[in-house]
């Protein structure tokens, strides 16, 4: 073992070669294969789960904003502005009365979702409601005639 | 440069310098990931109009109080009937708010759509009611409480 540590010859310059390049090759396959997975979908995923997360919260606030000031005879419309894109795709939110538990959730093209709870306002008014991101206006609206 | 060549020690220096590299480039690879959440949501609380909204409302429902005061003491000073006093008094306010919100860019528009103040004029213990439709507009949110109906007293 102290031969080990005091010995300070290498391998032979055409040996090391040899694996130095058999090494870079096994790399470098290894990376042309995962590339993709590595630099491209797992940052995409996280940036879309933080952006979704994100937008799930603005609809979940200017909702319950909207709930807290509504008036008794007459009507709240509020548009509001999300990016067209998130992650390169293009998304949908729904806010569907059919759940029990009423939540906004956002799905992207390539059916990457999340899910927001909105504080049980929709026991008391039922949401219901579909829109894409790639549409022009977004809008919230409230009206206690119908 | 013969000696930079020859000379064997220093790895785990050169090492260390590896480690303090990588564990850098993740540290800002996090630090990014961290700046681009919370815009959105921080926006929405920032840019939903609840606080005029509601100051509008509350300063509307106190106004009604006070002007049905200043109509009734009118009254008794000028031969005029109290819903007339109570219209005049009701335009110069309906005037202010218009002026105060459209320095911030907002549109109000305030209008009297009924009122029942002929008990208050006889009997002193009976309160009246006031029907005002509010209209909020900042481009963005639209709010119309028609009619915001106001109980007044004497």
């Amino acid at each position: 073992m102290r031969h080990l540590f005091k010995n300070e010859d290498a391998i032979s310059a055409t040996m090391e070669y040899i694996i130095f390049s058999m090494l870079f090759i096994t790399f470098f396959i290894l990376l042309y294969v995962s590339f993709g997975d590595i630099v491209m979908n797992g940052p995409k995923e996280t940036v879309i789960q933080n952006d979704f997360s994100d937008i799930g919260n603005m609809m979940s606030t200017l909702v319950t904003d909207m709930y807290l000031i509504l008036p008794e005879n007459g009507v709240i419309e509020s548009d509001y502005m999300i990016p067209a894109e998130v992650g390169g795709e293009a998304y949908s939110i729904n806010a569907n009365l059919a759940m029990t538990d009423q939540i906004f959730e956002m799905e992207s093209a390539s059916g990457e979702a999340i899910s927001v709870t909105i504080s049980g306002i929709a026991t008391t008014i039922p949401i219901n409601g579909t829109v894409s991101s790639s549409t022009i206006n977004h809008r919230i609206s409230y009206d206690s005639r119908k | 440069m013969a000696g930079l060549r020859e000379n064997t020690s220093g790895q785990l220096i050169i090492l260390s310098g590896f480690v303090l590299c990588i564990s850098l480039v993740t540290l800002a690879v996090l630090v990014n990931q961290a700046m681009i959440t919370g815009f959105h949501s921080s926006n929405a609380v920032l840019e939903f109009p609840k606080q005029q909204i509601r100051d509008i409302t509350s300063q509307t429902r106190e106004s009604c109080q006070s002007m049905t005061g200043l109509a009734l003491a009118l009254n008794q000073s000028n031969n005029q009937g109290i819903e007339s006093n109570y219209h005049s008094l009701f335009s110069q306010y309906k005037q202010q708010m218009a002026i105060l919100y459209a320095g911030h860019g907002e549109e109000v528009t305030l209008s009297l759509s009924k009122m029942n103040l002929t008990s208050i004029g006889t009997n002193a213990s009976t309160g009246g009611t006031v029907w005002v439709n509010i209209t909020y507009n900042n481009g963005m949110t639209y709010y119309a409480s028609e009619p915001e109906i106001i109980e007044v007293e004497p």
